[in-house]
């Protein structure tokens, strides 16, 4: 038996093994946290068999919630006034929206791909790497506080934000990656396919709500623009 | 039925699942159908929704009947095809099969509706200065969108033939005959029942003044004798 045979036996024995440490139907929110990071493979081995609550996945959309607030709150003190309340209002709407829009498409996509998920699992899962991106973002929080008062112009330090959310979404997304192909996806370039769309959802709907960082005399605007001239225009005006 | 399973197994396309999907009187068929009639309307309103509200609605009621029509109006050929290139099904069962590749097909595309409803909403809108660059990107766009699903739609089907024959040679030799038939009849259907996307310079309708005068490929001839200046 070769290396690579021996590791694929080894893997699935120890995804069909039981649980050391089963995670509590009504689970604090630690142990949430405490599970999307450092057991992963235990947390798919609940949503694939279905052992999942409905009050812990709650639980795990209040985490999101409570991060993406959070994180919202600190870019909002860059330009501070009416920003404080809109920016984490925005993050939040933002991050719900982009993930209801690429919902469909990631449970067709996860069908694709071999898996047998259902889309209540799916919907967990998503959920969880929502909260995982939450959880990072609130661990880059004081790195992002810090930036706020130093930096002085607004492309830089949406440059810095920018940064701080690509690395959180690489591990977040990972995570989800990682879960789809312990739960049988076959096909991860078809993930990979949907992780890209999801990613630039999420930048245009940055561009849509805008100003998330910035202050203008509006709240919100009907003016269309994709992100990516959006940030040219920003850095021109900075010059 | 539980539909949700349905749509997984359709999408997962395991060919033993599938296979036996051909073997169950009607009751597949008419799933089939309705999956692409959903599907294929939620993909077919964001289409149309562009150029107009009421175009996205003519849309909604024409997409679908595009593929619908266009796998019952090669029933027959397509059946005989199949029998005549060595896979031994009926022609009940290779509607059946073009009909789970055309739902696939919808339920990919109606998948993605919401993305193409969302990028709708940036691009230059209907009567602004630049709503050429908006018609152009969105076509392209939704071409790129189709090419993706028929893709892997056929792919499926594909290999729901070579389960079939047993051949791989044969099932391929299938697969491009469908494929050929479908094409030319799907091309024609798409002229007669046009408008989808609503060229901004003409009116929104259900269907072009006389759609059976002239054809798709008679429209190509002269577009490519105009251009030749002959």
């Amino acid at each position: 038996m070769n290396d690579e045979t021996l590791a694929s036996k080894e893997s699935t024995e120890a995804d069909n093994q039981p649980l050391a440490q089963k995670l509590p139907s009504k689970a604090s929110v630690m142990q949430l946290i405490d599970a999307l990071l450092k057991k992963p493979r235990d947390f798919f081995h609940h949503v694939q068999y279905e052992d999942f609550s409905l009050t812990n996945s709650l639980k795990l959309a209040f985490i999101a919630l409570i991060g993406l607030l959070v994180y919202g709150v600190i870019m909002g003190s860059f330009s501070g006034n009416i920003q404080w309340i809109a920016s984490p209002l925005k993050i939040i709407i933002g991050t719900t929206l982009t993930a209801l829009l690429c919902y469909p498409s990631l449970y067709i996509l996860i069908a694709l791909s071999g898996a047998d998920l259902r889309p209540g699992q799916i919907g967990i899962l998503l959920t969880s790497s929502i909260a995982l991106t939450a959880i990072l973002l609130l661990g880059f929080a004081p790195i992002a506080f810090i930036f706020t008062f130093s930096i002085q112009t607004l492309p830089f330090m949406g440059l810095i934000h920018l940064i701080l959310w690509l690395g959180s979404l690489y591990f977040s997304l990972n995570y989800l990656s990682k879960g789809l192909t312990q739960m049988g996806s076959k096909d991860v370039s078809l993930v990979k396919f949907w992780l890209t769309i999801f990613i630039i959802t999420l930048l245009q709907m940055s561009t849509t709500l805008r100003p998330i960082l910035g202050q203008e005399s509006y709240l919100l605007t009907t003016e269309k623009k994709f992100f990516l001239h959006h940030w040219i225009e920003s850095l021109e005006k900075a010059r | 039925m539980h539909w949700e399973k349905a749509i997984r197994q359709l999408c997962q396309a395991r060919v033993e699942v599938l296979s036996g999907w051909l073997f169950e009187e009607n009751r597949y068929s008419l799933i089939c159908l309705i999956l692409l009639m959903s599907g294929g309307a939620v993909y077919g309103a964001s289409i149309g929704i562009w150029r107009d509200p009421t175009q996205a609605f003519y849309v909604a009621i024409k997409f679908p009947l595009l593929l619908g029509l266009t796998a019952l109006g090669n029933a027959l050929i397509n059946g005989m095809l199949a029998q005549l290139l060595g896979a031994q099904i009926s022609f009940r069962q290779s509607l059946l099969a073009v009909l789970m590749s055309y739902a696939l097909l919808s339920i990919i595309l109606g998948a993605f509706a919401p993305l193409s409803w969302f990028l709708v909403w940036h691009l230059p809108a209907m009567g602004s200065i630049s709503q050429t660059l908006g018609y152009d990107l969105y076509l392209l766009i939704n071409v790129i969108l189709i090419i993706f699903a028929g893709v892997i739609a056929n792919t499926q089907l594909y290999r729901l033939l070579i389960y079939i024959c047993q051949d791989e040679l044969k099932a391929r030799k299938i697969l491009i005959a469908w494929f050929v038939v479908n094409l030319f009849l799907g091309a024609q259907l798409s002229w007669n029942l046009r408008p989808f996307f609503g060229t901004p310079q003409l009116l929104v309708k259900f269907l072009r003044e006389n759609p059976f005068d002239g054809s798709f490929y008679e429209a190509i001839f002269y577009i490519i004798i105009n251009r030749l200046g002959v």
